[in-house]
């Protein structure tokens, strides 16, 4: 018989169920055996966490991050992508296709399912691409995709740019009964575009990408969607025009959904103006206060569904250069719980919608029943004080990445124990399980 | 450069606004005697207080000679040695010569001989505006300590004083007080 | 034990105060360009490497004489002969100038926001001589002493900036130096030059010539750069001259001592016109002779000389 894992004394929330109670869980294998207020009594060999002034829940599910590998495994790999996501209480993360090779063939989802088996902390679930090579020209296999593993259909940071291929590959993608991913922003006007476009951009004399190159593809997605009936999924976004035609078409009852990450309800474009932080540096970009205010509403009324991490490592290569020749991204696996506590912090979310965001919508999105904290249940937990502010270093034992503009900076929540399929994956050194 | 005097510190007067005005037409005329023919002649005042000295020569060896001698100034801020030494808060000023200087005979003006350090970065800035036949000096006060071998060719008094004094000439045109020299002494630190 | 690095990356943070500093030591700085012997000792000793990652002869040419006549010594390091376009990074390329202990480095590159990379990685001061869109500040320093020596104010006058204010460092130097010394600025071009929200350097935004042109004082041109344009701004130069360009008779709804100014090089025939170009309102010869005024103040204020503002 395997042994019995006692989470003691925690708060007990679970935004799926509404369940908000102080209390104990039982783990028993790799699913929760008992929820209860009552106290259990410890039996020889029974492993025991304090989760004292901790908040315990199922974990976190990431829609959008990058785990470079195969093709850029000197940025981060399913290893250590694995480490940063338990670090930061995700327990699933869906991993984008853009890799090189892209996750065009049964092949490599296969291979990155058999991967991440093996060494990654969390939960793999890859997306597989729409297009082959991602190009925007022809569909790829969608069937032998999803039968290989692969839990959404998209073209990574990519949208199909043509809209005839575009309306076929929903069609198709329908019939596979998976979501399509798409990731809004019109190339020809982006531009270019480093930065969002507006007097910020003007005042650096760096090239801006318009609100309406994002609005534009989410507009024609929508209309898209409702034609061919697909389940669509837009993410990350960023732009007002973009929420608001979303939420109009939530209340006309398509099957849409999107996400933002924890990083653009936080950060705006006047921060690029204080040293060109290529770190600042985002696809999409962050935009001005009025964009990211109408973010944070949509996230809190529920238009935006989820709140990701966008994790995107880089390197010193692709960021010690000219602000305008760095590549985009930056990690977020480990900051994205703070950057959300800090929403409710400031009185944009409640406690329960912030955990709603991280838990319940990305499995809305990608079709699955959110994990919940019942008796039964697959116990993939996430043990977090929500008290204890923490400053954002570079943590050698996460991901191998450095670039985020939070380095140095201090944010509410400490992951305390991360648990996978009833596993201990993480768990900082000054909580160790006692033995009894 | 010269600060002002403060109240905690000790001063001791050299010369009264009497005496500047016997010493400088002494000056006057001893130039007039040693620097040769009136209209070879410029003088070139050191910003700051070298300026209006060289002007108050001028008009001496004017009034008694019936012609007009040149007068120019010399702002020396970027000939100098401590130009970007910490705590250097030198101004540049601009440097107007109405002639050429080109053979001419060029007395330099200051008001205080000490280091010999704004001599020699006068006599590089001098140099950089032309080849002058002869450049001689003249200061209202010699207070030694030299730390280069420049002496002056006109003295108007010579002074004993302590590396610490300061020596401080006040004139009408640029500190609007009447003239005078003093010995300054800083407070004694306890 | 010495002093900060003193850099000047870009005119935006720097207040009325701080740029007359400049102006000022810049004025005190002609008189040495007209001298037989055009050298003072100042920065005897010292490094200035010319970092030039983006072809520009005159600007550079101005930096290197300017430092010249400041006694510096000068390493120049222009597009063609540089390892940057081998692969090697700008920082590679300033970190192996760095072991040479410059102490100062001019740079134009086409990066906009590539000085301040230079600051936070390199123990030498930074002059920027123009990065990509955004600054060109010794060009904004040298136009208001050019203005000032005519006019003997900023504070008051109109002035018009007409051309491809989106893609214009220039433009953005010469806003931001000229409204903070009191000047009314007008920009103006077609709408697919003006950059949004460009009020916000403290202008007012035009695509009307005459409104930008009427009772200005000083009328100043921007070259119409196709090399750098990479998307159609507008149909034909034929209509562009017709439309934005300075002739004669654009000329005339400006004040009648109206200066005219272009930072060079001139499309004659495109933005302005040869008789405009050449016309007695045209300073455009003495802004090239204060260049090097104003590019010796800003090396000597870099070094670390002259009274702190």
């Amino acid at each position: 018989m395997s042994t019995r894992l006692i989470i003691r004394g925690g708060r007990l929330l679970c935004p799926a169920t509404g369940l908000d109670l102080r209390g104990n869980v039982v783990v028993m294998g790799s699913s929760i055996a008992l929820i209860t207020a009552e106290s259990v009594a410890a039996l020889e060999g029974d492993l025991i966490i304090d989760a004292t002034d901790c908040i315990v829940c199922p974990g976190f599910v990431d829609l959008h991050a990058h785990f470079c590998e195969p093709g850029e495994e000197h940025k981060e790999d399913l290893e250590s992508g694995g480490r940063a996501a338990v670090r930061g209480g995700f327990t699933s993360v869906v991993t984008g296709s853009q890799t090189t090779p892209s996750v065009d063939s049964r092949a490599v989802v296969e291979h990155l399912v058999r991967r991440s088996a093996a060494v990654s902390a969390c939960r793999v679930l890859p997306m597989g691409a729409l297009t082959r090579a991602r190009e925007g020209r022809r569909l790829s296999e969608m069937y032998d995709l999803r039968d290989g593993g692969a839990v959404c259909l998209g073209d990574g940071d990519l949208s199909v740019s043509d809209p005839a291929l575009l309306r076929r590959a929903m069609q198709y993608a329908r019939s596979v009964g998976l979501p399509v991913f798409e990731h809004p922003e019109d190339l020809s006007l982006a531009a270019h575009g480093v930065m969002h476009e507006g007097g910020v951009s003007t005042r650096l004399g760096l090239v801006g990408s318009p609100a309406v190159a994002e609005e534009i593809v989410v507009l024609r997605d929508l209309a898209l969607c409702a034609e061919t009936g697909v389940r669509l999924h837009l993410g990350p976004v960023s732009a007002l025009g973009a929420v608001e035609a979303i939420r109009r078409a939530k209340a006309d009852g398509l099957p849409v959904t999107c996400a933002v990450t924890a990083a653009h309800l936080h950060f705006t474009d006047d921060l690029i103006a204080a040293a060109y932080g290529p770190n600042l540096r985002s696809r999409p970009p962050f935009r001005s206060s009025l964009h990211r205010d109408a973010l944070r509403r949509a996230v809190a009324e529920g238009t935006i569904d989820a709140i990701t991490s966008g994790h995107r490592p880089q390197s010193a290569v692709e960021k010690d250069v000219e602000f305008d020749l760095a590549e985009p991204g930056l990690i977020g696996l480990q900051t994205a719980l703070g950057q959300t506590l800090q929403l409710v912090d400031l009185g944009h979310l409640t406690l329960i919608d912030a955990l709603a965001r991280l838990v319940v919508g990305p499995n809305v999105v990608l079709g699955r029943r959110p994990g919940r904290l019942a008796a039964g249940e697959v116990a993939d937990l996430v043990i977090f004080d929500p008290n204890v502010r923490q400053r954002v270093e570079v943590d050698a034992e996460g991901s191998r990445a450095r670039n985020t503009p939070l380095l140095g900076q201090v944010l509410p929540g400490r992951v305390r124990c991360t648990l996978v399929n009833g596993r201990r994956v993480f768990e900082t050194q000054d909580l160790d399980g006692a033995s009894a | 450069m010269t600060a002002t005097m403060t109240e905690a510190e000790a001063r001791r007067r050299l010369l009264t606004a009497a005496e500047v005005r016997r010493t400088v037409r002494r000056l006057a005329h001893e130039i007039i005697e040693r620097a040769g023919p009136i209209e070879t002649l410029c003088l070139m005042g050191i910003r700051t207080r070298g300026l209006p000295l060289a002007r108050r020569l001028a008009a001496v060896i004017s009034e008694m000679e019936g012609a007009e001698v040149a007068v120019g100034t010399l702002d020396i801020a970027l000939y100098r040695d401590d130009v970007f030494s910490a705590g250097s808060n030198i101004r540049v000023g601009e440097t107007e010569v109405p002639v050429d200087i080109q053979d001419r005979i060029v007395v330099l003006i200051d008001d205080v001989l000490f280091t010999g350090r704004t001599v020699r970065a006068a006599l590089d800035a001098v140099m950089d505006l032309g080849r002058p036949r002869q450049i001689q000096l003249g200061v209202l006060i010699d207070r030694g300590h030299r730390e280069l071998p420049i002496q002056a060719d006109y003295t108007g008094l010579v002074v004993q004083t302590s590396p610490t004094e300061r020596v401080v000439v006040l004139l009408e045109e640029t500190d609007a007080e009447e003239d005078g020299v003093y010995v300054v002494t800083p407070p004694l630190r306890t | 034990m010495s002093n900060p690095r003193r850099h000047l990356l870009e005119l935006a943070p720097l207040d009325a105060t701080e740029l007359l500093h400049l102006l000022d030591l810049a004025e005190s700085f002609q008189d040495i360009s007209q001298r037989r012997i055009k050298k003072v000792p100042a920065l005897r000793g010292m490094t200035v490497v010319l970092l030039f990652l983006e072809a520009s002869t005159r600007t550079r040419t101005s930096f290197e004489l300017a430092a010249k006549r400041l006694s510096a010594d000068t390493l120049s390091i222009t597009g063609g002969t540089s390892s940057v376009v081998k692969g090697e990074t700008l920082l590679d390329t300033a970190r192996n100038l760095e072991a040479m202990s410059p102490d100062i480095i001019v740079l134009r590159h086409r990066h906009s926001g590539s000085p301040h990379l230079l600051s936070r990685h390199i123990d030498a001061s930074i002059v920027n001589a123009g990065d990509g869109g955004h600054e060109h500040p010794t060009q904004g320093l040298l136009d208001a002493l050019t203005i000032r020596q005519h006019k003997r104010r900023i504070e008051g006058l109109k002035v018009a900036i007409i051309g491809d204010i989106a893609h214009s460092r220039v433009a953005r130097s010469n806003i931001v130096c000229l409204n903070r010394l009191g000047a009314e600025v007008v920009v103006c071009g077609p709408p697919t030059m003006l950059p949004p929200d460009i009020e916000s350097l403290g202008c007012r935004a035009t695509s009307d010539r005459a409104d930008a042109v009427q009772d200005a004082d000083v009328v100043m041109m921007l070259r119409i750069q196709k090399e750098r344009m990479t998307e159609e701004l507008f149909p034909t130069d034929r209509e562009y001259a017709m439309r934005f360009g300075l002739d004669r008779a654009a000329l005339r709804m400006a004040k009648p001592d109206a200066l005219v100014m272009h930072p060079g090089p001139i499309n004659r025939g495109v933005e302005i016109s040869p008789e405009v170009a050449d016309g007695p309102q045209s300073i455009i010869l003495d802004q090239v002779a204060n260049g090097i005024a104003v590019r010796m103040a800003v090396l000597f204020h870099c070094a670390g000389g002259g009274a702190q503002a």
